[in-house]
């Protein structure tokens, strides 16, 4: 049994069919010692203001969002991440994991600085195998 | 001097002559003198030798004398005279004198009979047969030639003799006890008592002329001596010697009268009258010359023509003085600007007076016509101003006498008629237009004339295929007739005519407005069109027709100036029809201009697009439609490509777990469950789809009038339950419009899915409530559902209020699709709808259901 490569990844999407999936892979991979799975981005957002606020302490390494939800959507969320310290948006990095395959959709999410990567759902190892290799140092493992 | 000439006769008729003889020389000195002098001037011989003859002529008379004389010397042949000499005792004797003049004597000899003389002599006798006695002087006196009748010292008759009292009609007897005074004329009592008076100092006095009433009546001119023998004891008498004058009188009256009138013409004269000698020496001046110089007679008298004429016209005056000096009667106009009163323009005549043919002097008579030539010129500018204006007229003009004369032509005249106005000035009009004797022109001239009314009328003249426009004004001198071409005009008119015929077949409406944008004819399309009859619109503007009936002021200036500009204008603009229809017309205004390029017509095309307008409208309408769910179609596929492969990507994803290397067979079945649940998912998305397609397709589902009652009861049975769960209170009224033309179906939906969301959404603290009412617009039919319930963020949510799939609350369940497909359905009807909402205020939705529909 191999180390987990993260600490926390947050799940953050209204489709619990998505999420369910997206769980059991991050698992069988070792991609994460914890997922915290958000269906609401309110939730999601104070989360996040919470845990910036504790220096380190629950922040996320790696925060999967979905883009269309009812209420506040994947777009607020990225707007609450912006206002946060360089300091502590560096420790996170954000994927856009949406079910649409359209290309104006990455674009478009690619415009934000902050946002890593666009992801078509469903996620794979493989993604999960492309991010882990990015991540410096992971030959160590 | 010259040796006297002496001869006994001579000296015998110095003796012995009553006349008295006078030799003058050629000063006026006495050089010899006869007898007569001392009886009847009271002089001696010897006290009046070398004395000047100035000295015995009576001094208003002495200037007169003198002339005489010196004319006499100077060859004049008049020789008699008559003045009045001074007696040494102060009284005055008129004097009759014939004088001739010796040449080679040198001499003048004058020989004068008082006209007293032969009285005085006979009053001498008188006196001495006084001496004698009474009783002989009674006899004596009764043959004498004379009178003799004495008065008291209060003029009452004493004695009164003989024949001038017989010539007077009164008998001795009647007179005695009378007063003289009494007798005498009242005008001459007064000279008559200042001569009694002085009587009181003088022993004899002569009253030159007094009238005395004759016993018929009539006033008799006497002239009297008067003797003072009052001191006389032996007469104590005043003594008058009479004599009847009246016949000298009258002649001597009319010689003065003669004079005074010619006095009078002279002194009054209107025109200046200047006698002056052959030389030009002023002699003489009248009033009026005064007047005109500016000098007093006396200032002018013995003065010479450079006194008053300036320099410039001397020479023109002395010219004119020698032909008149030639005894030419000479007559000439000047313009002199006298020192004193300015510029006179004077009418001159210099008449040489001749007297037996020697020049005596010259008359100048000049008549002031200043004003005369001013008027002249006036009158002479006003004339010239006249023929101006007359030329100038634009109209050819003439006029005629009351015999047809023409007096005056002016030049359009001869352009229009091609006549020469100097061939027919004097000619009667029909011999120079024979053929229009008794035709129309003579006609209308003759009634204007008789009658004095203008005549206004429009004419044919064959002669030269010509229409005139004719006005003519008659006055007391005749005829001013002005007359214009309207050849074109009549042309134009006729073309309007065959015009008409025309333009009364087509199916355009056509107006046709002259220059001034009034109406003068429309066809019956026109009418069929706008419903305005021709004879509502004759006469009346064209911009004010098309501005009355919807056209904006603007557009219609805007109209005017491109018609201006470009001869051309075509729009298409609103018109209310006469009963209040709306109508699009399409105009095609044309511009027509005569051969001088002036605006003589304006001829609009309409025609009635009202249908095509509507067509074209339907069609933006249509085209809107199509737009929009083009657009909608667009977002859908967008929507639905998204929403398609939402639970594709969990059946992949789901799928990819059974490749996981640690799948349990619990989680297998898990993973098979949810695959099932991701496979309905799909399925109930294509289902959405599905649902919203066959909206979209619905075009041609039926509309029918549906009520809102009805719906809503239908609606609320649908949502029992979530009703009496919820606890809504629903509110309706219809009442403004109870019904709408309407897919029932989708009306349904609509109210349901409005109503199930206001279920949904409502608040925590009030009492849910739904209002649903409707309104009644111009065009639309209004639903309206408005809840107190949660609302939303509407700035921030305006553009997915009615998306695909938005949904704005985590909190609450359901796809996103209602309002959606609330849009969809509307739209689908050709109605619209609209939100208005706030966080926590509730939401109102308003659907526009069109009115008109068919």
């Amino acid at each position: 049994m191999s180390v987990a490569i993260y600490n926390t990844v947050w799940l953050i999407d209204d489709d619990e069919l998505a999420n369910y999936v997206n769980e059991k892979i991050i698992s069988s991979q070792h991609f994460a010692k914890s997922t915290v799975v958000f269906t609401t981005v309110d939730e999601a957002v104070a989360s996040l203001d919470l845990a910036a606020g504790q220096k380190g302490t629950g922040f996320p390494d790696i925060v999967f969002l979905d883009m269309e939800m009812p209420g506040l959507d994947g777009w607020d969320f990225i707007e609450a991440f912006q206002r946060l310290s360089p300091d502590v948006k560096k420790q996170c990095k954000l994927y856009m994991l949406s079910s649409s395959i359209d290309k104006s959709d990455a674009e478009r999410a690619m415009a934000y600085e902050d946002i890593c990567c666009f992801i078509s759902k469903p996620l794979t190892t493989d993604v999960l195998q492309t991010i882990m290799d990015s991540k410096p140092g992971s030959s160590q493992s | 001097m010259k040796e006297k000439p002496r001869c006994l006769s001579f000296d015998k008729l110095m003796q012995y002559s009553p006349d008295l003889i006078f030799i003058l020389d050629q000063e006026g000195i006495l050089v010899e003198i006869n007898r007569a002098c001392s009886s009847l001037l009271g002089y001696d011989v010897q006290e009046l030798i070398g004395t000047s003859i100035k000295d015995l002529v009576y001094a208003a008379d002495l200037d007169e004398t003198l002339m005489l004389l010196d004319a006499i010397v100077g060859g004049s042949k008049s020789n008699y005279h008559e003045n009045r000499l001074v007696h040494k005792t102060g009284s005055v004797i008129d004097v009759s004198w014939t004088i001739g003049w010796s040449e080679e004597d040198g001499y003048l000899f004058c020989v004068g009979r008082s006209g007293a003389a032969n009285l005085k002599a006979e009053y001498s006798k008188v006196k001495e047969d006084f001496n004698i006695g009474r009783a002989q002087h009674h006899e004596l006196t009764e043959h004498a030639s004379g009178v003799l009748d004495m008065l008291d010292t209060d003029g009452g008759y004493i004695y009164a003799g003989g024949a001038i009292n017989k010539r007077l009609g009164y008998s001795s007897e009647e007179l005695i006890g009378q007063n003289v005074f009494d007798y005498i004329h009242r005008d001459d009592v007064k000279k008559f008592k200042e001569a009694w008076i002085k009587l009181n100092n003088l022993p004899l006095l002569q009253v030159p002329g007094y009238r005395f009433l004759a016993a018929n009546g009539e006033w008799r001119w006497l002239e009297t001596i008067l003797s003072n023998q009052r001191y006389n004891p032996e007469v104590n008498a005043i003594i008058l010697i009479s004599q009847d004058i009246t016949e000298q009188k009258k002649s001597w009256v009319k010689t003065e009268d003669s004079d005074q009138r010619f006095r009078s013409l002279f002194e009054n004269n209107p025109d200046m009258v200047v006698y002056e000698n052959k030389k030009g020496v002023i002699l003489d001046v009248n009033r009026a010359a005064e007047t005109i110089f500016g000098f007093e007679r006396h200032e002018l008298i013995n003065r010479t023509p450079s006194a008053i004429f300036p320099a410039a016209t001397l020479p023109l005056f002395y010219e004119r003085l020698q032909e008149a000096a030639a005894g030419k009667q000479v007559n000439f106009e000047a313009e002199i600007e006298f020192r004193k009163t300015g510029k006179h323009v004077l009418d001159i005549k210099k008449i040489p007076v001749v007297v037996d043919e020697q020049l005596v002097g010259i008359f100048t008579v000049a008549k002031d016509i200043t004003a005369v030539r001013q008027s002249f010129n006036i009158i002479k500018k006003q004339a010239n101003k006249l023929n101006t204006i007359f030329e100038s007229l634009t109209d050819a003009f003439f006029t005629l006498d009351r015999d047809w004369n023409l007096t005056y032509i002016n030049s359009e005249f001869d352009r229009l008629l091609q006549t020469n106005k100097k061939e027919n000035i004097g000619r009667k009009l029909w011999e120079v237009f024979p053929e229009e004797k008794n035709g129309v022109f003579y006609r209308h001239y003759k009634h204007a004339m008789e009658t004095g009314a203008a005549a206004h009328f429009e004419a044919y003249l064959s002669r030269l295929n010509a229409w005139f426009e004719v006005k003519a004004f008659a006055s007391e001198e005749g005829l001013s007739v002005y007359f214009s071409d309207i050849t074109n005009r009549i042309i134009a008119q006729e073309e309007l005519k065959k015009l008409s015929v025309v333009a009364s077949k087509t199916h355009n409406g056509v107006i046709i407005a002259d220059k001034s944008g009034v109406i003068e004819w429309v066809n019956d399309s026109f009418t069929h069109i706008t419903e305005y009859t021709a004879d509502e619109q004759y006469g009346k503007s064209i911009i004010d027709l098309f501005t009355g009936a919807g056209t904006l002021q603007e557009n219609a200036r805007h109209a005017v100036s491109k018609i201006i500009s470009s001869s051309f204008f075509e729009a298409e603009v609103p018109f209310t029809a006469k009963s209040g229809r709306e109508l699009w017309l399409e105009i095609g205004v044309t511009l027509i201009k005569d051969t001088e390029g002036s605006v003589t017509r304006y001829i609009v095309m309409i025609s009635d697009i009202t249908l095509q307008k509507q067509a074209i409208l339907e069609r933006n309408q249509f085209i809107e439609v199509l737009q929009s769910s083009n657009q909608s179609l667009h977002e859908f596929t967008h929507v639905v490509s998204h929403k398609l492969r939402s639970p594709v990507a969990n059946i992949l994803g789901l799928t990819s777990l059974f490749n996981l290397p640690d799948i349990d067979n619990a989680t297998k079945e898990e993973v098979i469950d949810k695959l099932g649940t991701a496979a309905h998912n799909l399925d109930s998305v294509i289902r959405d789809l599905n649902h919203v397609l066959s909206l979209r397709d619905s075009f041609d589902l039926e509309k029918t009038n549906v009520q809102f009652d009805d719906v809503l009861n239908r609606v609320i049975l649908l949502l029992q339950d979530q009703l009496t769960q919820s606890q809504v209170e629903i509110r309706r009224d219809f009442s403004l419009a109870p019904s709408v033309y309407a897919i029932e179906h989708y009306l349904l939906d609509i109210m349901y899915n409005l109503l199930n969301n206001a279920i949904k959404f409502q608040g925590s603290e009030e009492k849910p409530l739904v209002e649903v009412y409707t309104q009644a617009e111009e065009d639309f039919i209004v639903l309206v559902v408005k809840d107190n319930g949660i609302g939303f963020d509407l700035d921030k949510h305006r553009n997915d209020v009615f998306g695909m799939y938005k949904r704005f609350h985590s909190h609450v369940g359901g796809k996103g699709l209602g309002l959606y497909l609330v849009k969809t359905q509307v739209e689908t009807m050709g109605g619209r709808i609209s939100v208005n909402s706030k966080n926590g205020a509730g939401s109102k939705f308003e659907i526009y259901f069109r009115k008109i529909d068919k």
